[in-house]
């Protein structure tokens, strides 16, 4: 392999790992949703809002302030983003669990809301006559790397070459399943997805485990949406740019089942989405050539492999790697 | 007073309880929905006031003149209202076609890639074969195509619903992503080194459905609400609308009839998907000529389900639902026109809000709330009333 | 007499139009065992529900060791040391043990599985249980999930334990060996209350009888004064006289002929076990057992719903003579072969009737397919909802309200009627009268007897011996899936049938 074709492979896996933590977050909100039993199909919705409210605080502080410090732009960037889709977490909650409303109808209205506030929050922002604004100190102080733009090794290439919001993923992802796995509270919280019923006669709240699960996961869902303005997308906002955190969070809810709903799986499988998703643009790595049209048949693997790990998972009829059990059912004690 | 509550401040009725509501009347119930229709309109305007400063009468006004056009306009009126009317029925013909389904509680949320593979299917057959099929032969391959791949479409999660009780509302979802990949990538085959696609057999206008009435998609108008019609009877008349009905309700009864539950998911699927190819097939040949992952459905796979489900299976409430989702639509659109503030987003954020407050009040359709007390007043005013004891 | 543990004032719980519970007092001694007796329906496990915070009561009051108490949630009871094992066991599937003995809990110290595994060992030990904790509930069995379930309660240190037909699933071993630890909780000092509707459990376990009926309390018994006969007075409300006709029909026919038919359930257990027997025209075959140990897959695989073990053969003899073999076809199959075979099965809304569609749409789930016209005719059963409306006094606003807004015992009438309506041969009922009043049961059991009469075969699976003893011709007794025995109606007795319902008899005699 020449160096020109190594300098390829490591911008792929580059840009696959970028691409692959904004799903990563939102699909790891969306877990976190799902193991209460709530589907939010507004997910993508909640995304577009975290990515609207963070661009927002974040630009507008960095134009406002004489000397914008990176920390804090960081904190009112994060902080925007993470409560406004916590916000819109809770409407999906309120909606759902107190009014019982069913959860396709809920998730699908909040998704056309959150696109259409994003774009209208953009659409203040943005000077009138352009299409398209940059918050440039952001994108610096979120897409500056560990390399500080020095040329290290392959290795540290491959791995160093993000800005902070990388690893923060990961160690969500991390915390989740542990949190998950090894506390009170995260088995309490699966129970209420598997069997509210239960949950409920073993005296654990299940609205507010409901509630908390859904708030949370939006508001890390809503990190997704400010990741990709601020570092994937070079801290441009535009319409089009909601738009595409909308595609993305499909491809994040595809996330979660392919994860087969474990907060570890998602750390891999978000860079397998990101490696396929750019594909058509590093495949000459290969020595050959795709077209547009290709790539775009490229770009429907990552839905072909969800829906056969669906199968694969509802074949086996296995009692493990399922998911939530009572995952899109309102819960409702007195029922009889 | 105070004493009392300091000696049982763990003694407390909670504050509200929530019980089932049986047999609600059917005009109680529409006054419910008129209130949290007239509520969400009212904070609708605030948003709108508050955004662009105009007051809801003539926000409505804009809105009105965008969906039905300026009043004493008739040119204005007409254009409108064959606009308004176009999409309106298309919207409806998604929401039928997704009826049958969710009726049998399958959570068919794949209509916009339904829709999408039958308008593929048409396409190809009009950019590639319109030289070899003439006449009405091509017509017929155009029809065919269309509701073959729309019922592919649905087949296919019905299928594994059906054998292996596999998720339809993911496996659905997902399909709709591989149908639009699958647009997206004809689309860009077809454009070629053009920076968009222009309309298939721009010149020779082979396949195009015939004009009448002035309009390409007078012919999909009059199809869509005569498969609405047809939706109606076959729910509610046939045999199959019945099992459908039993199966939703309940498989066990279902078996217990004689009904083979995986036969009943699978055709019914295979119906919903149909109808939503040939919704997708007429778009390309009546309307838009063209195809695209982002407007030849245009997102009315997903806004359908909202219908669908808010109409609670009444085709009848459906159309009164599109209407209300095309206001919304056509007119946040006429006000984005006049109003620059308005011009992008708006339109979505009124739609959401006028949403979540329909699909909210079902819950005081459904549920009756109780407040603490509630039982001693009622005790109270039953003494009153009473007789000794 | 010892401290009161928990006493309840004046419970009233309503649900829509139907009272569970009307001004209930009740109330549990330290170190006691008290049974809560009642016929189906008579709001048991709604007073408990009440207990232990599931459902919260419209009126009363609720008492823990003197104090008054609100408990709004089964949070709440647990603090007051409340725990109930429902008959639906509360368990997540896919934990194990361990995991869901500590759901809920907030307890100290670190998260630590084996601690809690540790804990588990010990209360098993003092108690007489056996349980793994690492096991996953899917894997166990129901005796194991009730083991799991009573393991959950003690841990969280409850003083008052509610048991909700504990024994049902049992096999009588399993029950002896479940009293055994009842008493040693007993002996700890321990409130149990056991919900039952088994008169021989009450007699056995308990120290004192609490009897509702109807949702109000018929009253409270030292468990020594009473007797089976003063318990089933009290519960039924006046002294019973089972007044059942039992007409003898001259010309017998065979008209099923069942051998050697198995099933399993989803899990792989073989629920059904060789059974053979003969039914005939003219004569009503009631079916005996404790629940679960059959009689539901019996009559379904009959009726084409379950799926059979290789070498069984339902033979079926139709009015003319002919023979078809049943096994293996679907209910649309047997309809279509000209089989004329009813079937009142044992969950009425959830099987035989769509409880959301009106009455001529569930006289139609019967008949909808006959004709070739892909369209529905409704006028046969608009007249036919009609009849049935008339004859048997359904009592609803119209034939065009939903079935669920009945009461129970019209929407049995319905079920009924509509399977006689259909002019069957052979008549299969599942718990027909269960939950009707005393009135309903009658109609319930005239319409059986008038259909033996019209040379139709009736079988009649029933879980109220002296209902069974009093209709049957034949009593084919059922035990853990096996057949233990046809008795004769007329000469067998309630001893005799108990017996065999729970223990094995060396060769079960076939007088068919």
């Amino acid at each position: 392999m020449n160096a020109d074709a190594l300098a390829n492979l490591i911008n792929w896996i580059n840009r696959a790992v970028i691409f692959g933590t904004v799903i990563m977050y939102g699909s790891l909100g969306e877990l976190l949703t799902e193991k209460s039993g709530n589907m939010n199909l507004g997910t993508p919705g909640t995304m577009c809002i975290g990515g609207a409210f963070g661009f927002a605080g974040a630009y507008l502080y960095e134009i406002n302030a004489e000397n914008p410090s990176a920390y804090l732009v960081i904190l009112i960037g994060l902080l925007c983003a993470f409560g406004s889709a916590a916000l819109a977490g809770l409407l999906f909650s309120f909606i759902t669990t107190t009014l019982r409303a069913n959860q396709n109808v809920t998730g699908l209205a909040l998704t056309t809301f959150g696109l259409g506030l994003a774009k209208f929050i953009g659409m203040i922002i943005i000077p009138e006559g352009t299409t398209t604004v940059k918050a440039k100190f952001a994108n610096e102080v979120f897409s500056r790397t560990l390399l500080h733009g020095q040329a290290g090794s392959t290795f540290s290439k491959i791995f160093f070459n993000y800005g902070f919001m990388m690893y923060l993923a990961i160690i969500t992802a991390i915390v989740l399943h542990l949190f998950l796995t090894r506390s009170r509270k995260g088995l309490n919280l699966r129970a209420v997805g598997e069997n509210p019923a239960t949950a409920d006669a073993m005296g654990i709240n299940v609205s507010r485990y409901k509630y908390l699960a859904t708030v949370i996961g939006s508001g890390i869902a809503g990190l997704g949406g400010v990741y990709y303005i601020l570092d994937y997308n070079y801290g441009g906002w535009s319409t089009q740019a909601a738009l595409s955190i909308q595609a993305l969070g499909w491809l994040a809810l595809a996330l979660v089942i392919f994860a087969i709903w474990k907060p570890l799986n998602t750390i891999w499988g978000s860079y397998v989405f990101g490696v396929f998703y750019w594909l058509f643009n590093f495949i000459s790595v290969f020595g050959l050539k795709v077209t547009s049209a290709q790539s775009s048949l490229v770009e429907a693997v990552p839905y072909v492999v969800t829906i056969f790990v669906l199968i694969l998972v509802s074949v086996r009829r296995s009692r493990e790697n399922q998911g939530p059990a009572a995952l899109g059912l309102s819960y409702f004690r007195e029922e009889r | 007073m105070a004493e009392n509550t300091a000696v049982h401040k763990d003694i407390k009725e909670p504050l509200l309880r929530i019980e089932k509501n049986a047999g609600m009347s059917k005009w109680k119930a529409m006054g419910i929905r008129g209130i949290a229709l007239v509520l969400a309109l009212l904070v609708c305007g605030i948003f709108i006031n508050a955004v662009g400063g105009l007051s809801l009468g003539e926000a409505f006004r804009q809105m009105w003149e965008g969906t039905f056009g300026v009043i004493g306009n008739a040119r204005s009126i007409e254009i409108r209202c064959w606009n308004t009317a176009i999409f309106g029925a298309k919207l409806l013909c998604i929401a039928v076609a997704l009826t049958p389904a969710f009726r049998m509680r399958f959570w068919n949320i794949g209509a916009e890639g339904q829709v999408l593979v039958g308008a593929l299917a048409t396409a190809i057959v009009m950019h590639d074969f319109s030289d070899s099929l003439r006449g009405p032969a091509l017509y017929i391959v155009m029809m065919v195509v269309c509701v073959l791949a729309g019922s592919l479409w649905g087949f296919i999660p019905a299928y594994f619903k059906a054998k292996f009780g596999t998720n339809e509302t993911l496996f659905t979802l997902m399909m709709n992503y591989v149908a639009m990949k699958m647009v997206d990538c004809f689309y860009n085959l077809w454009k070629g080194k053009k920076s968009s696609m222009e309309a298939i057999n721009m010149d020779t206008h082979l396949g195009y459905l015939p004009d009448v009435l002035n309009h390409g998609y007078t012919i999909n108008i009059i199809v869509f609400v005569l498969l609405a019609v047809l939706m109606f009877f076959y729910l509610k008349k046939t045999k199959h609308g019945f099992e459908i009905a039993v199966v939703g309700e309940s498989q066990n009864t279902a078996r217990y009839a004689g009904i083979n539950v995986k036969k009943v998911i699978i055709r019914t699927m295979i119906l919903s998907g149909a109808i939503c190819g040939i919704c997708g097939g007429l778009t390309v040949a009546g309307q838009s000529h063209s195809i695209s992952s982002e407007t030849t459905a245009g997102g009315y796979g997903f806004t359908a389900i909202i219908v669908a489900w808010l109409a609670q299976f009444n085709t009848l409430a459906m159309i009164a639902i599109s209407i209300l989702i095309m206001f919304l639509e056509m007119g946040t659109g006429q006000l984005g026109n006049a109003y620059p503030a308005f011009a992008t987003g708006a339109g979505d954020v009124l739609i959401g809000l006028v949403l979540f407050f329909i699909i909210g009040c079902e819950f005081f359709v459904r549920y009756r709330l109780i407040f603490r007390g509630a039982a001693k007043r009622a005790e109270a005013k039953a003494a009153k009333g009473g007789e000794p004891a | 007499m010892a401290d009161i543990a928990v006493e309840m004032r004046g419970i009233t719980k309503v649900f829509g139009s139907t009272i569970a519970n009307h001004k209930v007092d009740l109330e549990v001694y330290k170190g006691e065992i008290l049974s809560l007796l009642g016929e189906n329906g008579s709001g048991k496990t709604t007073l408990m529900n009440v207990l232990s915070g599931l459902y919260y009561p419209d009126e009363g009051k609720i008492f823990v060791n003197g104090e008054e108490v609100q408990i709004r949630d089964p949070k709440d009871a647990y603090d007051l040391k409340i725990g109930m094992v429902h008959q639906h066991f509360k368990l997540v599937d896919v934990f194990t043990a361990a995991e869901n003995v500590v759901l809920g809990l907030d307890e100290e110290g670190r998260y630590d599985l084996s601690v809690t595994a540790e804990k588990v060992d010990a209360i098993a030990k003092r108690y007489g249980f056996n349980i793994n904790p690492y096991e996953k509930v899917y894997d166990m069995t129901v005796s194991e999930k009730q083991t799991l379930e009573i393991i959950k309660q003690l841990y969280r240190g409850c003083n008052i334990l509610i048991l909700d037909e504990p024994t049902a699933v049992l096999t009588p071993q399993e029950a002896q060996k479940l009293f055994n630890v009842i008493r040693n909780m007993r002996k700890d000092g321990k409130s149990i209350i056991i919900i039952t509707h088994k008169l021989q459990e009450v007699l056995e376990i308990s120290d004192r009888v609490a009897i509702l009926r109807k949702g109000e309390l018929a009253g409270i018994v030292p468990t020594k004064e009473a007797t089976e006969l003063s318990l089933t007075e009290m519960m039924v409300g006046e002294k019973v006289e089972l007044n059942i006709d039992r007409p003898a029909v001259e010309k017998k026919h065979l008209r099923l002929d069942v051998k050697h038919l198995s099933c399993r359930n989803n899990e792989g257990v073989l629920v059904l076990d060789d059974v053979n027997f003969k039914a005939y025209s003219g004569e009503i075959l009631g079916i005996a057992g404790i629940s679960g140990c059959g009689q539901k897959e019996l009559l379904e695989s009959i009726a084409g719903l379950q799926r059979t073990e290789p070498g069984a053969t339902i033979m079926y003899t139709d009015k003319h003579g002919e023979t078809k073999d049943l096994v293996g076809k679907t209910p649309r199959k047997i309809h279509d072969l000209g089989v004329a075979l009813s079937f009142v099965p044992e969950d009425r809304l959830g099987m035989g009737l769509v409880g959301s569609m009106n009455l001529i749409e569930n006289m139609l789930l019967k008949s909808y397919n006959d004709g070739a016209s892909p369209m529905i005719h409704t006028g046969p059963s608009r007249e036919l909802a009609e009849d049935i409306k008339q004859e048997l006094d359904v009592q609803t606003p119209s034939i065009t309200t939903p079935i669920k807004d009945l009461s129970g015992g019209n929407v049995q009438k319905v079920l009924v009627g509509r399977e006689i309506a259909a002019s069957p041969s052979v008549l299969m009922t599942a718990y027909a009268v269960r939950g009707l009043d005393i009135n309903t049961s009658y109609t319930i059991y005239d319409l059986l007897n008038q259909q033996k009469m019209d040379d139709v075969a009736v079988i009649y699976v029933g879980e109220d011996l002296d209902v069974l003893l009093a209709l049957s011709d034949r009593i084919m007794v059922l035990c853990g899936g096996k057949l233990n025995g046809i008795l004769d109606g007329r000469t067998a007795t309630k001893e005799e049938v108990g017996l065999r319902m729970t223990n094995m008899m060396e060769g079960g005699t076939d007088n068919g």
